[in-house]
């Protein structure tokens, strides 16, 4: 009933934001039918690039506009996306997606020739194309992975993404500093392959290391900075992607500007050269500061500040509106007295029930982004849609549960902290969230804004009460959304509210050692339903849609799924 | 990764935004602030009964400043009585970006509030906070002023370099140091606000004592053993006195529009607070489709500090004798 | 004179170590323990093992007094590097500090010029519409925050003026810092000047008011002193009172403001630096602060600081020129 019910929902929304104002180009004709596939074909695309001639200059204002001091373009140290769009033009790892089909996507090797698994997929071979080269010459082996590898999980480095490192064998005594190299990481640079031992079954493996976090380091680059960061002269220069480090400024200000790698190899998609002579990233103070100069003809893309979605839409053809693997959603703190455990369960599904997303995908959004009906985002394998009871917005149900609770003795003993960061476009659904609790449940809150490093400070033990997040997919696994946000392993990592369900776990634990995609699918879902429904751990509130703008001529700037473009295959029309 | 969409083109936070400036001008609004110093030079006998009804006749005849006097007149009625007569500043109601109806005079903003109820709101709340940061700073810079003037010696050199020093520091360091003591919010505010404008009080009230401190009846009190405490109540601080009025004048306004600029780098006033400067700063995004979010709020932030300025300005020229 | 300079150079140095003092201290009284920060930030839960290498690293295991030593000496020798990217601070102060100079100057070149004039055109019109206009002219160049002032005027010269095909003349890059080309270091090439215009006048417009009512003020008092008194029933006609003996004294607290805000507009210009993507040096400090980077916070101020402590000398100085009456030994 509810599941039905939420597909529509859905379909509804998707339609109306991608075919808004008549320019409506794909046929959305078959998306109703059946109750698994159904939301999820609503969002199958096939990408397509046009051939374009080689050669141009492109100016980017969208990746970096307010991108600050946190920005580095260190493969293992990036943690946001925005960054990541640097680190994927400067660096390829061993596989990548295929991503022609958005709702299949395809793993590929990419630096990996191919590679093996043995039977209960504890232990991966890969084994690496000979004669590819940094763009400094220098070549690529085995060993510059596990090099890399092993700075990822460093303590010192103390990578935000270092908990990935958990999947290798002894990978948590190199996260906890006890050892600088790993075992379980064998790079044999005679025979081209590199052998890891994981810690425990995970079929998903060969998709994990697609993420930039494991792209190689070169040696150059690994005896100059070590296990610190650094970017450009100062830094990691030296990349093996489609691009090449020309000049980086500084981290947080100027131009970072990439050329062509003639030392590239190619992509999954069997392009060997980068289109464009030139790519350079205009770093501003503010997505509105960008916005501003690109209406002012400045630059070829950038960034659609809040607010403006039905302004950008309207006034140019060309916006990336499609829908991404990126979820949006405000995390239960486990820990806190006030609000975790069983005896508060109706208390959290109250709050979740009094949430207006209409309004704040009205109000905030613009109506532009779709309502979620789960973490988990359709176009992901294994997605289920509707699998949530508590996320619909419902006053009557929220306020009877919330009675429900005050009678077993359920009391709120100061007003709740509604924690997001700063600055970041997070204050007006933060107000809309506190009228509702306030009108529906007559729950006092109080906004609590973070101002610096927002991630790192509310997943400390007892920072996060109620406290904003989001995720985008770093691989299109189901696994990347349930281990990385709620998994015990990704406490003080990715984790916020530092959800640490015993069963989940465990449904977890079962779903990466399931060997077949189907079952594995379902076994996520299931962990999915036990967060959302059973321990009602976070709120769901919206999926993603894409928000960047580009000038007439550009030819290629599709944005997959996965939010990171291709930008070897970007380039201009001449004229 | 985490974040993706808007929320990462604000990771850097702060960083985007940037310090406070102080003193003389900077990039942030101080109206006046240093020019005072250089003002001070009244060197007149103080205030007789007879010197201020001068003043206030001299004050009155002069349009600007009365015109100033009326803005404050009407903005403090605003402040009082306003928030009787309008709506609560954080319902909000189903139509964002309303444009101004009958129902809703202001229009209504991104998330629906009646603009007009926040501004009578954010008014009280700029004069509220003009009115504690004068008073503060006043108080700080008359104490330290008078110290330093009156003793001279070690304690005048000693207090002068602290407050060159202090002058010379960036004063985001400061705030962010006050904000981790007393956390985020009105209070915060009003003490970084005072403690960067303390300085340029305590110079001139420093530089008031010093000159007065040689004058002949000075002289003769001492001489006469008229007890410190009283030459300094009876003859030298109604002396800085006038200075002082002026300074809390255009102070008020300084401190509304460094209320504004904080709140803009996300140190000031925090959301749903309705304060004029994030009413301001939050306008931005819309300023093309519902430019009223910007002007309203706007109009008022340039009235009040525009009335205090003027009431400092004509005050400045009511109290000097020498006036034509 | 030369005494004069000594103990004035003397001073400075003394704000200088009083200034790196408290910030030195300000960073360890600031809520939170520097290596955790370093290991990764406050939330991360990292390895008191890793937190003990980062503190020795980072000399923070040394006793307080030690590292008070040893950053003095980083601070003052420009060796640090940044806790977060590695960069080195030298570099940093020599990529940034000219572009905020640079900025400054201009800005200073705008204030003065149309703040002096605007200052002398209200004073001799005092109380006619002019003089009216400038004043709330002035208080709405204070009123309005810099950051909506750089909004507003982008929305002219950027965006109007490309959706409705204005001549290039008119048009005005959004951002940045443009070509950088400089004759002598500081005269802008053409192309230059597009990218210094409209982030110098944002940065002057405060300042411009200031000046403006500053010199009006000044001017009125000047004005009514006995010797222009006098000068004006001697029948001279007002033009040279106001050039010869008005504008001359009256010049003296202007001149103090300019010099003192060139200090100030060097070093603190980081909502201008910001929206304009200025890469000054205010901005700079600020992120360094917000980003507890140690090293480049220490430093950075310090050179901020230390501009702002010459420009106070040089108008302490230029008293002297401007009224004679003042004579070194009693400047304090």
């Amino acid at each position: 009933m509810f599941g039905v019910f939420a597909i529509l929902v859905v379909v509804t929304l998707i339609a109306a934001g991608c075919g808004d104002t008549g320019d409506d180009s794909s046929d959305d004709g078959d998306s109703t039918e059946n109750t698994t596939e159904a939301a999820s074909s609503a969002d199958c695309r096939t990408l397509e690039y046009e051939d374009v001639e080689e050669g141009g200059e492109f100016v980017d204002y969208a990746q970096l506009a307010d991108a600050g001091s946190n920005t580095s373009f260190d493969p293992q140290v990036v943690q946001t996306l925005d960054e990541a769009q640097l680190t994927v033009a400067l660096f390829d790892g061993l596989t990548d997606f295929d991503y022609t089909d958005t709702c299949n996507p395809e793993l590929k090797p990419l630096v990996a020739e191919s590679w093996e698994a043995n039977e209960d997929a504890t232990e991966f071979t890969f084994t690496i194309k000979e004669g590819q080269e940094f763009s400094n010459g220098e070549e690529i082996l085995p060993s510059n992975f596990k090099i890399a590898w092993e700075r990822l999980g460093n303590a010192e480095l103390a990578s935000y993404y270092g908990y990935l490192m958990a999947y290798v064998k002894d990978g948590d005594k190199l996260i906890a500093g006890e050892v600088d190299t790993l075992d379980s990481i064998v790079a044999d640079d005679e025979n081209m392959t590199l052998k890891v031992t994981l810690d425990a079954p995970n079929a998903d493996f060969p998709q994990i290391v697609s993420f930039s976090a494991f792209s190689p380091i070169s040696k150059t680059d690994y005896e100059k900075i070590g296990n610190t960061t650094g970017w450009g002269t100062a830094g990691i220069s030296i990349g093996n992607g489609p691009f090449k480090l020309e000049s980086a400024g500084t981290a947080d200000s100027g131009d970072v500007v990439l050329v062509r790698n003639d030392n590239w190899k190619g992509n999954v998609l069997g392009d060997t050269r980068a289109v464009l002579d030139k790519l350079t990233f205009k770093i501003t103070a503010d997505v509105e500061s960008s916005y501003q100069a690109f209406e002012s003809g400045e630059g070829d893309d950038a960034t659609i500040p809040p607010g403006r979605y039905a302004d950008a839409i309207a006034s140019y053809p060309n916006t990336t509106k499609e829908p991404q693997l990126s979820t949006y959603f405000w995390d239960f703190g486990y820990e806190d007295p006030e609000i975790a455990g069983e005896e508060n369960l109706k208390l959290r599904q109250a709050i979740s029930m009094a949430i207006d997303r209409d309004e704040i995908n009205e109000k905030v959004y613009e109506g532009v982004r779709a309502i979620s009906t789960g973490i988990t985002p359709p176009g992901i394998p294994g997605f289920k849609p509707g699998i949530c009871d508590y996320c619909t917005t419902d006053p009557e149900a929220a306020k009877e549960l919330y009675d429900e609770w005050v009678a077993d003795g359920g009391e709120l003993s100061a007003p709740l902290k509604l924690a997001f960061n700063a600055g970041g476009g997070h204050e007006p659904v933060a107000q809309i969230v506190q009228a509702n609790l306030k009108t529906v449940l007559g729950i006092d809150s109080e906004l609590t804004p973070v101002i610096e490093d927002y991630f790192q400070v509310i997943g400390k033990p007892g920072a996060c009460q109620v406290c904003r997040t989001g995720w985008g997919a770093d691989y299109p696994t189901y696994g990347n959304f349930m281990v990385d946000q709620f998994g015990a392993v990704a406490i003080d990592g990715n984790n916020i509210g530092r959800y640490n369900d015993p069963e989940f776990e465990e449904l977890i634990a079962q779903a990466q050692s399931e060997p077949d995609p189907a079952a594995r699918g379902e076994l996520y879902v299931q962990a999915e339903e036990r967060l959302l429904n059973e321990t009602t751990g976070t709120i769901p509130l919206n999926w993603y849609v894409g928000d960047q703008v580009y000038r007439e001529g550009v030819v290629n700037f599709v944005q997959p799924p996965l939010v990171n473009m291709l930008w070897e295959k970007i380039g201009k029309r001449a004229g | 990764m985490t974040s993706p969409g808007d929320e990462l083109r604000r990771a850097g936070d702060l960083e985007g935004a940037g310090t406070v400036g102080y003193g003389s001008s900077v990039d942030l609004p101080h109206i006046g602030v240093a020019h005072v110093d250089a003002d001070l030079t009244l060197t007149e006998v103080g205030p007789s009964r007879s010197l201020m009804q001068d003043a206030w006749r001299r004050f009155r005849r002069n349009r600007l400043a009365m015109f100033g006097l009326g803005l404050v007149v009407f903005l403090l009625l605003v402040a009082i009585i306003g928030p009787f007569l309008v709506d609560d500043p954080s319902t909000l109601y189903p139509f964002a970006k309303e444009q101004p109806t009958n129902q809703h005079w202001f229009g209504t903003d991104e998330l629906g509030r009646d603009v007009l109820a926040r501004v009578v709101y954010g008014i009280r709340l700029s004069i509220v906070i003009g009115f504690m940061v004068a008073i503060i700073e006043s108080i700080i810079g008359i104490v330290v002023g008078s110290v330093s003037g009156w003793f001279g010696g070690f304690s005048d050199t000693l207090l002068m370099r602290f407050v060159d020093v202090m002058l010379g520091i960036p004063y985001l360091l400061l705030a962010f140091a006050l904000i981790a003591l007393l956390g985020k919010g009105v209070v915060a505010v009003i003490v970084t606000l005072a403690l960067t404008a303390w300085l340029q009080t305590a110079r001139s009230v420093r530089a008031g004592f010093i000159q007065t401190k040689e004058l002949e009846y000075v002289d003769a009190a001492r001489a006469m053993g008229v007890p410190q405490r009283r030459i300094i109540w009876r003859h030298i601080l109604p002396n800085v006195f006038q200075p002082i009025v002026v300074l809390i004048a255009v102070g008020i306004g300084a401190a509304i529009l460094g209320e504004a600029a904080l709140s803009f780098l996300g140190v000031g006033i925090q959301p749903p607070d309705p304060s004029l400067g994030l009413m301001i700063s939050e306008s931005q995004s819309h300023f093309s489709t519902a430019p009223w979010l910007l002007i309203f709020p706007g109009v008022a932030i340039v009235l009040t500090v525009l009335g205090f300025l003027l009431i400092g300005d004509g005050l400045r020229d009511a109290f000097d004798v020498k006036d034509t | 004179m030369t005494t004069f300079l000594i103990r004035r150079f003397g001073q400075l140095m003394f704000t200088l170590l009083a200034g790196y003092t408290l910030l030195f201290l300000l960073f360890f009284a600031l809520p939170g323990d520097p290596a955790r920060k370093l290991a990764g930030g406050e939330g991360r839960a990292a390895p008191p093992a890793v937190v003990e290498n980062i503190r020795v690293k980072y000399g923070l295991d040394k006793p307080i007094y030690e590292q008070y030593l040893v950053r003095l000496k980083e601070t003052v020798t420009l060796s640090g590097r940044s806790f977060k990217t590695q960069e080195s601070v030298r570099d940093m102060v020599a990529e940034r500090l000219p572009n905020s100079l640079r900025l400054a100057t201009w800005a200073i070149i705008i204030e003065s010029c149309v703040g002096i004039s605007l200052g002398v055109l209200s004073a001799r019109r005092r109380g006619s519409v002019s003089d009216a206009a400038t004043t709330i002219g002035a208080a709405l160049a204070g009123a309005i925050p810099v950051f909506i002032l750089a909004f507003l005027i982008r929305q002219v010269t950027g965006v109007y003026a490309f959706k409705h095909d204005w001549p290039e003349i008119l048009r005005f890059p959004p951002l940045g810092i443009g070509p950088d080309e400089w004759y002598l270091g500081i005269i802008p090439s053409l192309a230059q000047l597009e990218y210094l215009i409209q982030p110098a006048i944002v940065l002057a417009s405060v300042s411009t008011a200031i000046v403006a009512r500053l010199t009006r003020t000044t001017m009125l008092e000047a004005g009514s002193s006995d010797h222009v008194r006098t000068a004006r029933a001697k029948g001279l006609n007002s033009r040279t009172v106001v050039t010869r003996h008005t504008l001359r004294n009256a010049l003296i607290p202007v001149v103090t403001f300019i010099g003192i805000d060139f200090g100030t507009l060097v070093g603190f210009a980081v909502l201008t630096e910001t929206v304009f993507n200025w890469p000054g040096i205010g901005s700079k400090v600020a992120q360094a602060a917000a980003a507890s980077d140690f090293p480049v916070m220490l430093s950075l101020s310090m050179v901020v600081m230390l501009v702002y402590g010459l420009a106070n000398l040089a108008v302490d100085l230029s008293y002297a020129k401007l009224d004679p009456r003042i004579r070194f030994a009693g400047a304090k």
